[in-house]
């Protein structure tokens, strides 16, 4: 049963494309995750809807009460990009986290990663953990096997997301800068950055670069690591006003996080903070930011 | 879609009825009231097209389309009028927004006459999915708005605020939260943790 427009809104506006296309076969690591592979033919579309002069100049043919139902293709999950250091454990914790924050609002959300992820401290257990979020791993080399994967995934995925959902995909810094001058086909990112200038520079040199191999991108901004509403707000309107000024791009909000010792308790734990200590501060904002990367994940599905 | 101004909902209900759902600000019920009825009408001539547009959606045929308001109070114009109609046609739901650490959620009561106005659905967040309660079950109930749902007032540790109108403008930036100041402090139980383990630590 439908909950909402998104699950009928294709029968309105069946001209509309996904952001992603199915990709030809899965490029995904056989043993991590799973895929549908090859798409089917595309889902025939409904009747156009009857006018009032139509209907009464001529009633419907009895074969159109007999046709099949048209084959119902949810659209793929939404996809955010995440640049995570190689060895960026406290942006790899938060993302987990921030998963799994989205998983309990009842989203269908998995993290897809590098295959060279798969012997480092940066991510738990790749089996469905808490709320059955996984951690996937995608044999990519560059940006262009990443977002194929990811692709495959929000596809392979959305079958099962009757709430929306969303795939996180942790992208190599260096990619990014390798990729300069080709577009870049992740087109919704979140950059995790502290209220320090420094890291506000190094967020907003990261912006320009996006920016410059993708014009349409989308780039949402949490500030962690800070004790107080008004140093994030600050920070942010600092850093959304430089950009605005000098790229002409407005930054999206996405809220702020605590870096308080349950953070690092998660890290070493490889336990959800929001799960363990659901009244921290820190859980607090998990979920706060969690909520916000939900709902626009819906935004983008219902229009 | 409808006669002239939009609905703002459109939805299922659990008999595969048509509902139409209203939202409006106070003192809007009447004008609400007036439109629902047109969006019956409106709908009632379409069932045809909907089983043909989207089969798959479970409509039944047989079950007369209806509408559901929200709105922070009903008129007693608007209370009596519901009730001169048949009893399933048009529901009333008075809404209330409330903050609960951090997180918007939306109280929901049925404004019907005809329902005993102890009966109390409490929402949440609605991004949080969670079942209804209330305190009695009533053909309604299944019929309620399909929205996302938390746990019910009786079980949930908060206070209700009453919304009141911002003294001043919105504020122009564009930072979001739903957090406030007092959700990054970290309560007594937070606190008594950290000296814990401070004490450990020194043995």
């Amino acid at each position: 049963m439908p909950r909402d427009l998104a699950d009928v809104l294709h029968y309105f506006l069946p001209e509309l494309e996904p952001d992603a296309r199915p990709a030809g076969g899965s490029r995904l690591d056989e043993g991590a995750c799973e895929t549908r592979g090859q798409q089917g033919p595309p889902a025939q579309l409904p009747p156009a809807p009857l006018s009032p002069d139509t209907r009464r100049a001529r009633p419907p043919a009895r074969r159109d009460r007999l046709r099949a139902a048209p084959v119902e293709t949810p659209p793929p999950l939404p996809i955010l990009g995440i640049p995570i250091g190689d060895r960026d454990v406290v942006r790899a914790a938060l993302t987990w986290n921030l998963a799994i924050e989205t998983a309990r609002l009842g989203a269908a959300t998995v993290v897809l990663a590098p295959a060279l992820d798969r012997d480092s401290p940066l991510w738990p257990d790749s089996a469905p953990g808490p709320m059955g979020v996984e951690i996937v791993y995608c044999p990519a080399h560059d940006l262009g096997d990443l977002y194929r994967a990811a692709t495959d995934l929000s596809v392979a995925r959305a079958d099962n997301a009757g709430r929306g959902g969303v795939v996180f995909v942790r992208i190599p810094p260096h990619w990014l800068a390798s990729n300069s001058g080709s577009p870049n086909p992740i087109r919704w990112l979140l950059l995790l950055t502290s209220a320090k200038g420094r890291d506000l520079g190094d967020a907003y040199r990261l912006t320009q670069g996006l920016l410059e191999d993708n014009p349409g991108v989308e780039i949402g901004i949490t500030i962690h690591g800070v004790s107080a509403i008004s140093e994030a707000r600050n920070a942010f309107e600092r850093l959304s006003g430089v950009v605005e000024e000098r790229l002409g791009l407005v930054l999206s909000s996405y809220g702020l996080l605590v870096d308080d010792l349950h953070v690092y308790r998660s890290i070493a734990s490889q336990k959800p903070i929001g799960l363990v200590h659901p009244q921290a501060p820190a859980a607090r904002a998990l979920s706060d930011v969690g909520r916000l990367i939900y709902e626009d994940a819906r935004s983008r599905v219902l229009g | 879609m409808a006669d002239t101004t939009a609905v703002d909902l459109l939805g299922v209900g659990a008999e595969g009825e048509l509902v139409a759902l209203r939202i409006g600000r106070e003192g809007a019920d009447a004008a609400l009231m007036t439109q629902a009825l047109s969006d019956v009408t409106w709908l009632r001539a379409r069932v045809g097209d909907w089983l043909q547009l989207a089969p798959s959606l479970e409509l039944d045929p047989n079950a007369p389309p209806r509408a559901l308001l929200l709105c922070p109070g009903f008129g007693p114009e608007t209370r009596g009028a519901v009730e001169a109609l048949s009893p399933s046609m048009i529901q009333l739901i008075r809404y209330q927004a409330y903050r609960h650490r951090g997180q918007l959620g939306v109280l929901l009561e049925n404004g019907n006459p005809r329902v005993s106005s102890s009966r109390t659905a409490v929402f949440g967040s609605p991004n949080e999915g969670s079942r209804l309660r209330s305190e009695s079950a009533g053909p309604h109930e299944r019929a309620f708005p399909d929205a996302r749902i938390v746990q019910a007032a009786a079980e949930i540790d908060y206070e209700v605020e009453k919304a009141e109108p911002l003294p001043a403008p919105p504020s122009p930036s564009t930072f979001r939260t739903g957090l406030t100041d007092e959700d990054l402090r970290s309560g007594e139980d937070e606190l008594s943790e950290f000296e814990r383990g401070l004490g450990s630590n020194s043995r």
